[in-house]
């Protein structure tokens, strides 16, 4: 894949010198939502780095104009940047937040999600997916819409609102709408018209291998299983990873006996022709909406083995040996408590609940030997109960929607050897965090909280280098990247989606330099 | 009269309300409902449905938030209690059953399972008034206590055919019945629902254990 192979020698170029040295007159683009298609999220660039990043100042801000959720990762090929909203797609000059074109596409079919996450970007053409659960192609450089195919029927709670995978002439996306009792599916596009490659149930039915993990085969048919995020690409043997959402009813367990297979997820399929290569189901019969809900990260421990990174709603942080597929070590990265405690009427307390890891995964920095996660700490008591009456059967569900929350909240990042499943450092945050991460050769991570603060700490020790607040929930992608030799950062603010997270401010993106 | 063989338990039809349930009826109600709990099903109602919509996952009209109504006997409410207590692992000893017997001894409750309207907020259920329980010839009863859950946002397919938030709860009505009310009574429930719209339900007692 040619994007692969350039962002490939850049990195092999760049790592070699970190902390200060920097190609020339060069441009380094990020290419989807994740920067690599192994979803490692580091940059190779050190221009901005531990010496000078006090000296960060934001250079240019693009106000959306729009008010929602704000969740998505800006991608950035050859000094465009393009970002997402619910129904909207925006070219803008990378170095000076100037409009380039914007496209705005208008339903056919009932909105479901709302939280756009970003586009997918192959040989000239953009892929993003809507919120009636369409798939649609843009034209790089003019926004024109090239095709437009249905992904899903929308009333029946499916969207597509993951930021698309594209590699190999083929554009990768999957149905969101757990809690909507979608049925999870998984597809490969033509990129060049839009035609269905291959598809994948990601619940399955009927004869299906996995089909008897629902004890009730009514439930499977709207058994959730939902995409909501990314996906990650290993292009050294086309593996695609697929994190699965939730099981639905989320906390109706009951009505749903079995494992429940292939929610809370990571499904790797062939990318080419869509057959299960191998899955691990991180949380079998979930009953705490713990979806498996970003994307895994694959990168180089330094032994040189192949790990496998993901992080879940549980809270932990997981370490997998790509060749085995064992786990090497879990860690907690926030407050976990009486995780298998069952519901009780008087009332279960547990953590996290609407925490853990959300929509942004683990990256990975080959300096530092780090693995770097953000979490939610939010505790909730959720009291069983009956709580919806259907067809004669009354689910056994929470009187008490999704629990009561805790009336505090916080954020982590933390950092950890993958090889050990050691703490090298954490930073604890009065807000939740569900933002990006993004480590660079410069020594540096850069994260957001959803109080509005942008920060970049010290790679190695989680010292705070630099905060600024946008005025918004930081909550999308943090990209980084060159244009013509000087190093930028883009930051997403201004969530407004009604996450329980709180939310502040209007959609902008700002971009910071030196 | 019937009235007061069924507050001193005298009489036993196939199908009555029986109260105070006979050992007999704990034990198979406990079992009952504790072998739905171990084969991991959802709580079935089954013939304690006075009414139901037709798909409680759609809001068909926009103008009926009723989902379903169910008749709570004290046998059906013992069968509901066993089955959350084996969900959670928990006994239902000795001591449980005699202060279920003493709290629902001649108590029949009606569960509404409800819905709010379109744009109606999370305090939906206080809006809803008083009930009674009646027939011809005996004093009509007052709801004696009414028990409100907390409501919970959930999805609804709507008459569009786009899913939409709706608040959902129930309201458990609770009678404690006297001498003029027999275990197999025809009776009259009634309740107001939220925009002051009185709904009648006639109830055969016969039918419900």
């Amino acid at each position: 894949m040619r994007i692969g192979f350039i962002r490939a020698l850049l990195a092999a170029v760049l790592v070699a010198s970190p902390f200060g040295v920097q190609a020339r007159g060069t441009n380094v683009d990020w290419l989807m939502y994740n920067g690599t298609y192994t979803g490692d999220r580091f940059s190779p660039l050190a221009q901005i780095n531990r010496n000078n990043v006090s000296r960060l100042r934001p250079l240019c801000a693009f106000q959306l104009g729009e008010l929602g959720p704000m969740q998505a990762g800006p991608v950035i090929h050859n000094g465009v940047m393009f970002i997402t909203t619910e129904t909207s797609t925006y070219a803008i000059d990378a170095a000076n937040c100037r409009l380039k074109w914007k496209n705005t596409y208008k339903p056919v079919g009932p909105q479901q999600g709302r939280a756009n996450r970003g586009v997918a970007l192959l040989d000239g053409k953009l892929f993003r997916g809507t919120p009636d659960a369409h798939l649609l192609a843009l034209d790089e450089h003019t926004g024109k819409t090239l095709w437009d195919v249905t992904v899903a029927d929308s009333s029946n709670g499916s969207s597509t609102i993951a930021a698309p995978l594209a590699w190999n002439g083929k554009v990768y996306m999957g149905i969101a709408g757990s809690e909507l009792g979608v049925k999870g599916k998984m597809y490969a596009f033509d990129a060049k018209d839009g035609h269905v490659v291959w598809s994948f149930d990601l619940i399955p039915t009927g004869n299906q291998p996995g089909a008897e993990t629902w004890g009730n085969a009514d439930a499977a048919l709207t058994g959730g299983g939902g995409v909501w995020t990314t996906f990650t690409l290993d292009p050294s043997d086309g593996s695609l990873y697929i994190p699965v959402g939730n099981p639905a009813p989320d906390f109706s367990a009951d009505y749903r006996p079995g494992a429940n297979l292939y929610t809370c997820s990571i499904v790797v399929l062939d990318a080419n022709t869509g057959k299960l290569r191998w899955y691990y189901q991180v949380i079998p019969h979930d009953y705490h909406d713990w979806d498996m809900a970003a994307a895994p990260a694959i990168f180089r421990a330094a032994n040189g083995k192949k790990i496998i990174g993901f992080a879940a709603k549980n809270g932990y942080l997981y370490t997998m040996d790509a060749a085995t597929h064992k786990i090497l070590n879990r860690v907690a990265v926030t407050t976990v408590s009486n995780q298998s405690a069952p519901l009780t009427t008087e009332g279960t307390h547990y953590c996290p609940s609407i925490g853990g890891t959300e929509w942004n995964g683990p990256a990975y920095s080959p300096i530092d030997k780090l693995e770097y996660v953000d979490a939610v700490d939010w505790c909730t008591t959720v009291r069983l109960g009956e709580v919806r009456y259907i067809k004669g059967q009354v689910f056994l569900g929470t009187a008490n929607g999704y629990g009561t929350p805790d009336k505090s909240s916080s954020g982590w990042l933390t950092a950890v050897d993958p090889l050990t499943g050691k703490i090298a450092w954490r930073f604890h945050s009065d807000a939740p965090m569900v933002a990006a991460v993004t480590p660079t050769a410069g020594g540096l991570v850069f994260s957001g909280e959803m109080s509005g603060d942008f920060r970049v700490f010290n790679s190695a020790t989680g010292k705070i280098l630099y905060t600024f607040n946008t005025g918004g929930s930081v909550a999308g992608g943090i990209a980084t990247y060159m244009i013509g030799g000087k190093q930028y950062v883009a930051v997403v603010s201004g969530n407004r989606s009604r996450t329980a997270f709180a939310a502040a401010g209007a959609p902008i993106v700002f971009v910071f330099g030196l | 009269m019937a009235s007061l063989a069924f507050c001193l338990g005298l009489v036993q039809p196939a199908l009555a309300v029986e109260s105070p349930l006979s050992k007999e009826s704990v034990d198979e109600a406990i079992a009952s409902g504790s072998a739905m709990a171990r084969r991991g099903e959802g709580y079935t109602l089954g013939d304690y449905v006075l009414y139901s919509a037709d798909d409680g996952l759609r809001v068909a009209d926009e103008h009926d938030p009723i989902e379903a109504i169910a008749v709570g006997t004290p046998y059906e409410r013992l069968r509901f209690q066993a089955y959350l207590l084996t969900h959670q692992a928990k006994p239902f000893g000795k001591a449980a059953v005699a202060e279920f017997n003493s709290s629902h001894t001649g108590v029949v409750e009606f569960v509404l399972f409800l819905h709010s309207r379109p744009n109606e907020g999370a305090d939906f259920l206080s809006h809803y008034g008083s009930a009674t329980l009646s027939r011809p010839g005996a004093t009509p009863l007052s709801a004696q206590r009414i028990e409100r859950t907390i409501p919970v946002s959930d999805m609804y397919l709507g008459p569009g055919s786009s899913f939409e938030a709706r608040w959902l709860g129930q309201l458990v009505y609770r009678f404690r019945l006297n001498a003029e009310y027999g275990p197999t009574d025809r009776v009259t429930f009634a309740f107001t629902d939220d925009r002051g719209v009185a709904h009648t339900f006639a109830v055969e007692l016969a039918r419900y254990r």
